[in-house]
């Protein structure tokens, strides 16, 4: 059952996780672990959030027999089929439970050490399973063919298909979504949107495997750019020295009229002065008389493209239709990295004004609230007042 | 540093909680989850562009919670530093007045002081 782990020849490029639900074992044995020279030593108390992990990319994951929420042989089972290469460890408090263990595809199973001495005998173990193997060549024998991404993207885009793009290279993968025969969004764990795209294009020189697959739920949009600039600014962050170059446009965002700014400070420069006495122009809309809003001083919607649907009082609409599209997008990248789904709702506290986003996969809600006259309370009731009327 | 975010990884309900001091680098971090610290620097510096931008249209905030369902991160920023902490727990103000009342001495100890809550929240 043994088999060579991934990055096993050199072990400073290698991860491992930690899996258990006692959080004084696991940051004991992420302490011994790293004497082995690891990259880095991942702790996770939560199975249920560990299903959400890509085992394969780690070297070696210790998973315990009981977890809090779920069996670990049943995880060990379910990560073994995802992560053939990965070297699995089993930590149990009773011997009965190896035989099971083995079956369910784990490398080694060790009771779990006591004190630090068992620690430190149970990580030489562990040691000797992360020895280069001689066979470690034979770990890429089942890769699919590589691919040109750029021209799966072109013809994607070409035939105006809406497709999911997933990439894969070594233990890295992303998603690049195709709507319409734009190129709409793009994500890979810790980061999304154009500077996700450049990453992905550019993995191993653009030759990756790619599957592409039918679209089923649409993310909020993050790319706005046509996919031939995309795949030209591709090429040249491709070509600037240093690896974590960046483009010059990464924080390229649009406005609903198709204008491009690269931050808000540039966009709020871009705005023409006022000449004296003239008032900007204020959100044609009437104020609603609902209870919920009494207490606002401002607020508007806005939907998934950035366009501003309604609102009150909100000076400058395009401004506060950027502003908010500005933050819906920030924390779209925040979820991104986070693994987990959009964002519901966001209070940003300032000694002026308090501010409350309120989000669904329709668009997104944005007041202002002055400080020193609410309460949390009051911010409750227009949350409610969001989601009874729908976002 | 380190010693503070074990403590901090103790706190109920903490998935993970990172340090950044201006510009950009990571002073401390620690995770019950497996996040990397490079992660949690991205989400960090990319909440500081909120307060950027809520800056940019003077409305300054320095203090901030995001809810993703059950989850939710809550962020920080004063004296030359930017705290986040990502926590498995629906959270009110109490309970983010409750944070920094663990979180701050703990980041006292280490000569990281933010600004009174009460002049935050």
């Amino acid at each position: 059952m043994l088999r060579p782990a991934p990055h096993a020849t050199d072990p400073t490029m290698s991860q491992a996780l930690v899996l258990t639900s006692h959080l004084d074992y696991a940051q004991a044995m992420r302490e011994e672990l790293a004497s082995l020279g690891l990259a880095r030593v991942d702790v996770e108390l939560d199975a249920l959030r560990a299903v959400q992990l890509r085992p394969q990319a780690y070297a070696l994951i210790l998973i315990d027999t009981v977890l809090e929420a779920m069996d670990g042989l049943q995880l060990l089972l379910l990560f073994r089929q995802q992560a053939p290469a990965t070297i699995f460890v089993m930590i149990g408090d009773e011997s009965l439970a190896r035989t099971s263990a083995i079956k369910n595809g784990a490398d080694l199973f060790l009771e779990r050490p006591r004190d630090a001495a068992g620690r430190k005998l149970a990580v030489e173990k562990i040691g000797a399973l992360l020895e280069p193997a001689e066979e470690s060549a034979a770990a890429g024998a089942e890769a699919a063919p590589l691919v040109a991404i750029a021209d799966q993207i072109e013809t994607g885009c070409l035939s105006g298909d809406s497709v999911l793009l997933q990439v894969h290279h070594e233990k890295e993968s992303g998603d690049i979504f195709i709507h319409n025969g734009n190129v709409f969004h793009a994500q890979y764990p810790g980061r999304s949107g154009t500077a996700a795209f450049y990453d992905i294009v550019n993995w191993n020189g653009g030759l990756l495997e790619v599957r592409s697959m039918k679209i089923h739920h649409l993310p909020p949009r993050t790319i706005e750019m046509p996919y031939r600039d995309l795949l030209r600014q591709a090429a040249a962050t491709d070509t600037l020295p240093g690896g974590d170059a960046q483009p010059p446009d990464e924080a390229y965002v649009s406005l609903a009229g198709g204008t491009t700014v690269d931050s808000v400070s540039d966009f709020l420069n871009e705005a023409p002065p006022l000449a004296a006495g003239e008032q900007p122009s204020i959100i044609p809309f009437p104020r609603p008389e609902d209870a919920a809003l009494l207490n606002v001083h401002a607020h508007w919607k806005v939907d998934l493209t950035g366009a501003l649907v309604e609102g009150a009082k909100g000076y400058d609409p395009d401004h506060c239709a950027f502003i908010t599209s500005f933050i819906y997008r920030k924390l779209a990248d925040v979820a991104v990295a986070l693994e987990l789904d959009y964002f519901e709702r966001i209070t940003l506290w300032g000694q002026e004004f308090q501010q409350v986003l309120v989000a669904d996969n329709l668009g997104v809600r944005h007041a202002l609230f002055e400080s020193a006259r609410t309460t949390e309370t009051q911010r409750n009731e227009y949350v409610k007042w969001c989601r009874e009327r729908g976002v | 540093m380190k010693e503070a975010f074990e403590e901090i990884a103790r706190l109920p309900g903490m998935i993970a909680a990172v340090l950044i001091r201006e510009p950009d680098e990571v002073a401390g971090w620690c995770a019950n989850s497996a996040i990397s610290p490079e992660n949690l620097r991205f989400i960090a510096e990319t909440c500081r562009s909120i307060f950027s931008a809520t800056a940019d249209e003077e409305r300054p905030s320095n203090l901030a919670a995001v809810a993703f369902g059950e989850r939710t991160v809550v962020i920080r920023e004063g004296g030359g530093y930017l705290f986040l902490a990502y926590l498995d727990s629906p959270t009110d103000e109490a309970v983010v007045l409750w944070l920094f009342e663990q979180v701050d001495p703990i980041l006292a100890l280490e000569g990281v002081f933010f600004e009174p809550m009460e002049e935050q929240a």
